[in-house]
């Protein structure tokens, strides 16, 4: 017998104990009381005999013992059986929400209590509540329709009944709120560590956030002096990238030597990831909790967010270089990415300009959903996959030739004008061919640039993302 | 007339996209999944509870680490009439005010991958909730429900007074993504008006990116082969007389969701042509159908 059973049948014994004791209790009682009463019946008058005094006693004496016996009766031990589930853990049975399993797994067993309350209390028919506002009971739009029910003059009216709502519509928009939310712009636009340093001369760089009042999350970084230069584009669902994607086209730039092997790799984004880590715990956090203190809102733990959920950025970079001292004519480009930041080479042409090469993407439909990325996480077992990603190029330039370090929208475009201008060969020139993207090697205006660049996403034809561009001449 | 690229616009805080839910609640939804102790109606919320869940917090954070109001939710469940599940007026709510204002916490199961012994593995999770307790009960009132939806989006659009107001950072409604609704039944519409009517009527309007957008969800308790993103009647005139009424009202799907659309058929392409449509859909393909819908919209799929 297991110590759980001997347990439950020693408690069994002793419960029987207690109501047979109980039951004798009661009998001397009750026996006890009824003597007393016969006494004082056959007694009709005081003195009282000594006789009926124990006997009044004695009977008083059971009764109190008796009640204080019940008083005194330890509560009664909870059951042997647990119900399935603790009280309020869980409103509505468990389901199964299979989303990454890649076939339908067996659906767990129910965990409600069989004393659980029924699921569903039927509610009374709701009644109607006060009907729509008035602007959109008849908007023009509706008016405009064709008829919904042929044959029908006039549709009945149709009214919003209430059931139970979960949030008040007088609790759902406080306009205080609301606009201390809206009206606060990133609060570190003008944190020094997103001032992009200048590319030097015979480069230019143009930055553009798709929400001007957010941080672009694709970054730049260069060390003109040694012709080092790097691009990164911040995953925009992942958790504050706009700082690792800073951070790390930093780190390419101002590393001593290309990470040669996986150790010098690990070396590299382990500082890289520290740095972003130290950057939150001492700038964004207190910043941050300070701005929801001021908004009303309780101050959070990001430490999860910051250790578990991370950053994730893609990185192009080029080192530019002479092929060997003193040549002029030739120049090698050495490149590196992980992602789909994209190293483009384009030649001076007779027309304009046409594509030299592309790196590490040649096509427009290589780029896809979910390119491989730099973690902030520095999880061991990610290393050596991260490494894997990382491709490196070497491209041959000369004098006149434009390199392009280019964030995905952008370079996708890029590569779609080019390709559809000057084709590979067997492949038939597009007709819609605009010659927008001959510009964006030239100009050096900003506004120019933004210009352009949003009326190519206002028609389409690039998609709708932060921007990041750096043109280096080769001289 | 819509003088931008059809179906391009990302959603994002200047351009937040609208999505209407509708949860059929009619009796039959109290029908347990073949071989398993849950009904469609506990499938059904689950998953939009899940589904508001994982856009809450997959969705991007803005720089102060709050969700981005990149989209606005009502959902409405119908049976013998049409009821707001979220607000009293049925408005829609952002998807920061959603995350940061949960109904409380349930527990779910989930099968997670488990690195250590390369298998999926059982897990329990305390899970945010905010619909609560299923219903089903009474007929299917379908064309109340999207009528419902159109009242819906009319305010939303209304360019004088829109509802919600827009943000002072919001751009006018008719630039962004078009509304969706997304219709989740198990059943033919057995109520007053004629559905499809009323769905030819919402597909005829929208914004400057394209027409209004319905994605139908018919789910069923038996393990059949579900039909996804069927494009012509023919291919769904086998399976039930209803199915055919139900694809007529889904879209053609756009291309821009086209290509993200292999996620739901674990990487069948899917013609041009397709509708948004899904027959037959146990909780898998519903769970993964809702994802495709928000998040390919969403475009946070990069």
């Amino acid at each position: 017998m297991s110590a759980k059973a001997a347990a439950v049948a020693r408690d069994r014994r002793r419960r029987s104990a207690q109501v047979w004791l109980k039951r004798l209790g009661l009998l001397v009682a009750w026996g006890s009381l009824a003597c007393a009463l016969l006494s004082l019946w056959r007694v009709p008058a005081p003195p009282m005999s000594l006789h009926t005094l124990i006997t009044l006693a004695a009977g008083a004496a059971g009764s109190a013992v008796f009640l204080l016996w019940l008083a005194f009766e330890p509560e009664a031990p909870p059951s042997a059986v647990a119900p399935l589930r603790a009280a309020g853990a869980g409103r509505t049975p468990d389901a199964v929400i299979n989303i990454m399993a890649p076939a339908p797994a067996p659906a767990p067993a129910p965990v409600l209590a069989p004393n659980s309350p029924p699921l569903f209390v039927p509610v009374s028919p709701p009644a109607p509540i006060s009907p729509p506002p008035a602007h959109a009971s008849t908007p023009e739009e509706l008016s405009a329709l064709p008829p919904l029910y042929p044959g029908a003059a006039t549709p009945a009216p149709f009214v919003l009944p209430a059931v139970s709502p979960l949030y008040p519509d007088d609790a759902v928009h406080p306009a205080g709120v609301r606009a201390a939310a809206s009206a606060g712009a990133s609060p570190f636009l003008d944190d020094p560590l997103f001032k992009l340093e200048d590319p030097g001369p015979g480069a230019r760089v143009f930055q553009l956030a798709k929400d001007p009042l957010q941080l672009c999350q694709d970054s730049f970084a260069a060390d003109p002096q040694r012709g080092i230069f790097a691009v990164t584009d911040g995953v925009s669902n992942s958790f504050m990238s706009a700082p690792w994607a800073r951070i790390v086209a930093r780190a390419f730039v101002s590393q001593e030597k290309p990470f040669a092997n996986q150790a010098e790799f690990t070396a590299w984004l382990d500082a890289a990831g520290a740095s972003w880590r130290a950057w939150m715990h001492e700038t964004w956090v207190p910043a941050v909790n300070r701005l929801r203190e001021m908004q009303g809102l309780t101050p959070e733990d990001w430490s999860r967010r910051v250790e578990e959920t991370g950053a994730q950025t893609t990185l192009v970079g080029c080192a530019v270089a002479r092929a060997s001292p003193g040549s002029e004519a030739s120049v090698h480009v050495i490149a590196a990415a992980i992602g789909d930041s994209e190293c483009l080479l384009f030649r001076p042409a007779r027309n304009g300009w046409r594509l030299g090469s592309a790196f590490p993407l040649r096509h427009p439909d290589d780029f896809g959903v979910t390119p491989p990325t730099l973690l902030t996480r520095s999880d061991p077992s990610l290393i050596p996959v991260m490494y894997q990603w990382v491709r490196w190029e070497k491209l041959e330039a000369h004098p006149g030739d434009r390199v392009v370090l280019a964030s995905d929208a952008i370079a996708r475009w890029l590569l779609t004008q080019a390709l559809a201008e000057d084709p590979p060969p067997g492949a038939e020139p597009s007709a819609g061919a605009v010659e927008e993207w001959h510009r964006v090697l030239t100009m050096s205006d900003p506004v120019e640039f933004e210009r352009l660049v949003r009326g190519e996403m206002r028609a389409g034809r690039m998609e709708e993302d932060d921007v990041v561009l750096a043109v280096i001449t080769i001289q | 007339m819509y003088v931008q690229a059809p179906y391009t616009r990302r959603l994002s805080r200047q351009y937040p996209g609208l999505f209407v839910i509708l949860l059929d609640q009619s009796g039959s939804m109290s029908e347990k999944v073949e071989g398993e102790d849950l009904t469609k109606a506990d499938y059904a919320t689950s998953a939009i509870n899940e589904l508001i869940y994982t856009v809450g917090h997959e969705a991007a954070t803005d720089d102060s680490g709050r969700t981005k109001k990149l989209l606005y939710l009502t959902i409405f469940g119908y049976n013998d009439s049409v009821y707001p599940l979220l607000t009293t007026s049925g408005d829609p709510l952002d998807i920061q005010f959603l995350t940061e204002h949960t109904r409380g916490t349930e527990e779910v199961v989930r099968y997670e991958y488990d690195t250590q012994t390369n298998s999926y593995q059982a897990v329990r999770r305390a899970r945010p909730y905010w619909i609560d307790t299923p219903r089903a009960e009474g007929r299917t009132q379908m064309a109340q429900a999207l009528l419902t939806a159109q009242r819906v989006i009319a305010r939303w659009l209304d360019p004088a007074r829109p509802t919600p107001p827009l943000e002072p950072d919001q751009m006018p409604r008719q630039d962004g993504f078009p509304p969706v609704i997304v219709n989740i039944t198990d059943a033919e519409h057995n109520g007053e008006g004629d559905p499809i009517t009323v769905a030819n009527a919402i597909k005829s309007q929208g914004t400057l990116q394209g027409a209004n957008l319905i994605f139908t969800c018919h789910i069923t308790k038996d393990k059949r082969q579900p039909c996804v993103f069927p494009s012509t009647p023919e291919e769904v005139a086998a399976l039930h007389p209803t199915a055919a009424a139900m694809l007529e009202m889904s879209s053609v799907m756009p291309e821009s969701l086209r290509e993200k659309a292999a996620v739901v058929t674990h990487g069948i392409p899917v013609l041009p042509g397709a509708r948004t449509f899904v027959y037959n859909a146990n909780a898998q393909v519903l769970a993964e159908f809702l994802k495709w819908g928000t998040k390919g919209t969403m475009g946070v799929y990069e």
